[in-house]
């Protein structure tokens, strides 16, 4: 267990509406440094948005949300940003870069140096499992849909930030290569040390991945400890995903 | 063979066409300069979207004789000659650059942009790293077009004594003569065929693959 | 496509309908149909002559200004498009059927009656009175700087200069070619070719140094305007003067009545007087036509 790790982001009674309507209601939790979060709930649950409210992509409507002990408001947005790596479903590759130059791309923005990214991306290819000489040449058009996301963790690994936020980076991937990806992150997480908010809709992939579950229902985070004492909450909603999981019978 | 027109008529045909090149050229050039700044500022500012969109649309249909006409007692920009010639093709010019300007970086896919924006990617840079190579082919179809337009329009600035292939073709037509109407009307008419051909594939090559 | 098929026809049968209708087609309900060339003198003149049919005979008369140049018009009256338009004998003489200059405008006029009428089936008026020939003109301070009064006196400094002219001067061969020829005249740059409407600006913006005006054109005298002599005396006279087809002439004989007080009424200066009216003071065409008609007691 990792409670007397220090805090990397604090959420302190946060809410977010948009046009008027609640998306979150009163969110205060922790993420502790190191540990995998994952949010689970249902789609329109609010996890997508209580993602993007750390890397300040959307603002709190009331609340405050802390990363590293500073307030998402007082930070340098683009600087926040470069220290948290951010994984989508979709990838986001870009198709005019290669691969290297895709996986390099924050480190060129900070200013390193082309030797110095070039060792990186290569490093990193063989972090994510893909074949440096072979792959650092290629357009994201040439790989397939596991490669891709393989590099797009590689891209948010790059310069080395302290947390990553996944937002359904496998949902698109078949049932193999999603397992394959599962489990070869949550080893690559835990050597890193990264501490990761990870959203998911999947119970099977939160059990593999997760230090902690945190289940979102209507904007409201109704259950956050291990996947130990998730099975044993009775709170509808978790009875309802538990359902979901196969090998466990309730 | 003496008396085909291409070869009658040579040496000014070679003299017009560069002037009508110089015409076209200057005002594709500065259209650019001006258009695709402007197609940025719409896809940030929505609320300009409208109103820049409208005027643009509105010069272009201005009827080109008319435009020349009426640019003719302006000050400075206006009169006789290369000048007005140029301004009015500016004007026809901005609406297909700034539309395309504007339709290419607004159709980069959403999570493209996405994941530039999350990753710590100021505006400036996602605009010039990301945005505008992807929106180069449509932007560059917006460039095309507009130059097809243009050396078509320019053979009407030679009324306002601006030069160029319409010399030949006024010329004909004030004494009935085809020939000379052809010595103007086809070096135009390959003008634009040329042009709509190079650009296309410049198109082509900067397409990337998704 | 069966739902588009109702689509379709529809706009089959209204491009049918649309194109069928011709405004232009020959006659409608008009009389006789006259034609002017395209600059402000024809103008007045094309108004001219339809004021005095109108007045003097019962017929309607549909007026087609600014139809186009000499060679339009030419073409307009022998395929019986036009009925009428006013024509100057030089103009006839050495464009149309190509003859070398003849300085007689006497000789010139007779020549020329008799072939329009064998070969075109056309009546060649008299003269409404006045000359319009072609004017080489330069600015006044130019004319003073070089001391210049002719076309061979100028012909050593032009390779300095611009030439602007219009579409048809710079394409007959009684226009440009054949001065250039005469005169040995060279210029920096090819000619700047323009519609005619522009030319004096150019002249007076510097853009051009030398133009072919009219030689009753008000802007001459106006603009404080050289006028340089054809010592050479290359261009042959050009009179003013209604050109009718022979068939119309055969079905309204009252037509030659009507023009006939027109004959000879005009001077040039009254033609330049008119010109002023119309392009210096904007006034319309139709009420300077009338006032001169009364002035005149026509």
């Amino acid at each position: 267990m990792l409670v007397n790790q220090p805090i990397a982001v604090e959420f302190r009674g946060v809410t977010f509406s948009r046009d008027r309507r609640p998306i979150l209601s009163n969110l205060s939790f922790t993420i502790n440094q190191g540990e995998a979060l994952v949010l689970l709930g249902r789609s329109g649950s609010g996890k997508t948005t209580t993602m993007k409210l750390i890397n300040h992509l959307l603002t709190p409507t009331e609340g405050e949300v802390f990363f590293h002990g500073t307030s998402t408001n007082e930070w340098d947005e683009i600087k926040l940003r470069r220290k948290i790596g951010y994984v989508i479903q979709d990838t986001g590759l870009f198709p005019h870069f290669t691969v290297e130059q895709n996986i390099g791309l924050v480190p060129s923005l900070e200013g390193w140096k082309a030797k110095q990214i070039k060792i990186r991306v290569l490093e990193l290819l063989d972090l994510v499992g893909l074949e440096p000489q072979k792959f650092a040449t290629r357009y994201p058009h040439e790989l397939s849909g596991g490669q891709k996301q393989r590099v797009g963790v590689a891209r948010a690994l790059a310069a080395d930030p302290p947390m990553l936020l996944m937002d359904e980076p496998f949902a698109a991937l078949d049932p193999i290569t999603r397992l394959e990806l599962q489990q070869q992150f949550k080893r690559l997480q835990q050597e890193l040390g990264k501490t990761v908010l990870f959203v998911t809709h999947d119970i099977q992939e939160a059990f593999i991945l997760a230090t902690r579950i945190g289940l979102m229902q209507s904007g409201e985070l109704i259950f956050l400890g291990t996947a130990a004492e998730f099975i044993k909450s009775t709170h509808p909603e978790s009875i309802a995903f538990l359902k979901c999981l196969h090998g466990i019978n309730i | 063979m003496k008396d085909f027109f291409l070869i009658k008529y040579a040496s000014e045909i070679i003299e017009h066409t560069l002037e009508h090149f110089f015409l076209v050229g200057i005002a594709i050039g500065i259209a650019i300069l001006l258009g695709i700044p402007l197609g940025i500022l719409i896809t940030r500012q929505v609320n300009l979207r409208r109103p820049i969109l409208g005027i643009a649309n509105i010069l272009q249909t201005i009827p080109s004789l008319a435009l020349f006409g009426l640019l003719i007692p302006v000050p400075i920009i206006g009169g006789i000659g290369v000048v007005p010639a140029i301004v009015s093709l500016i004007l026809y010019s901005l609406l297909p650059i700034i539309r395309n300007t504007y339709t290419g970086i607004s159709g980069v896919d959403a999570s493209i942009r996405e994941a530039g924006r999350g990753m710590g990617m100021t505006d400036k840079q996602l605009l010039l790293q990301v945005e505008i190579p992807l929106a180069l082919p449509i932007i560059l179809a917006g460039v095309r077009v507009a130059t097809v337009i243009a050396i078509g329009i320019a053979t009407i600035a030679a009324a306002i004594g601006a030069g160029g292939l319409g010399v030949f073709i006024f010329r004909g037509i004030a004494v009935v003569n085809d020939q000379l109407i052809l010595a103007g009307a086809v070096p135009a008419a390959l003008m634009a065929l040329i042009a709509d051909l190079v650009i296309g594939w410049l198109e082509k090559k900067l397409t990337v693959k998704q | 496509m069966k739902k588009l098929f109702p689509f379709f026809s529809l706009i089959l049968v209204l491009v049918l309908l649309i194109t069928s209708c011709n405004p232009n087609s020959p006659h409608g309900n008009s009389d006789i149909i006259i034609a002017s060339k395209d600059f402000t003198e024809q103008d007045i003149l094309g108004e001219l002559l339809t004021q005095q049919i109108e007045a003097k005979t019962h017929l309607k008369v549909d007026l087609r200004p600014r139809l186009g140049g000499t060679f339009i018009c030419h073409n307009a009256i022998l395929t019986g498009k036009i009925d009428a338009y006013i024509e100057y004998t030089g103009t006839a003489f050495s464009a149309i059927l190509k003859q070398a200059t003849i300085h007689d405008p006497q000789i010139v006029y007779d020549k020329l009656r008799k072939a329009y009428a064998q070969k075109f089936n056309l009546e060649v008026m008299p003269g409404l009175g006045f000359e319009d020939t072609f004017a080489m003109i330069i600015r006044g301070e130019t004319a003073q700087k070089y001391q210049v009064k002719t076309l061979s006196e100028v012909a050593k400094y032009t390779p300095q200069w611009r030439a602007g002219f219009g579409y048809e001067f710079r394409e007959r061969q009684d226009g440009w070619p054949g001065l250039s020829q005469t005169y040995g005249l060279q210029f920096s740059q090819s000619p700047q070719i323009m519609d005619l409407g522009l030319i004096y600006r150019a002249l007076i913006q510097k853009q051009v140094d030398f133009i072919a005006g009219n030689s009753t054109d008000a802007q001459i005298a106006r603009l404080g305007l050289s006028v340089l002599e054809d010592d050479r005396h290359y261009f042959p006279p050009y009179q003013p003067v209604p050109i009718i087809r022979q068939t119309t002439l055969q079905k309204y004989p009252q037509l030659r009545e009507a023009i006939a007080p027109l004959i000879g009424r005009i001077s040039a200066d009254e033609m330049r007087h008119l010109n002023n009216l119309v392009e210096a003071e904007m006034r319309d065409v139709k009420e300077v036509v009338r006032e001169f008609r009364k002035a005149k007691g026509l």
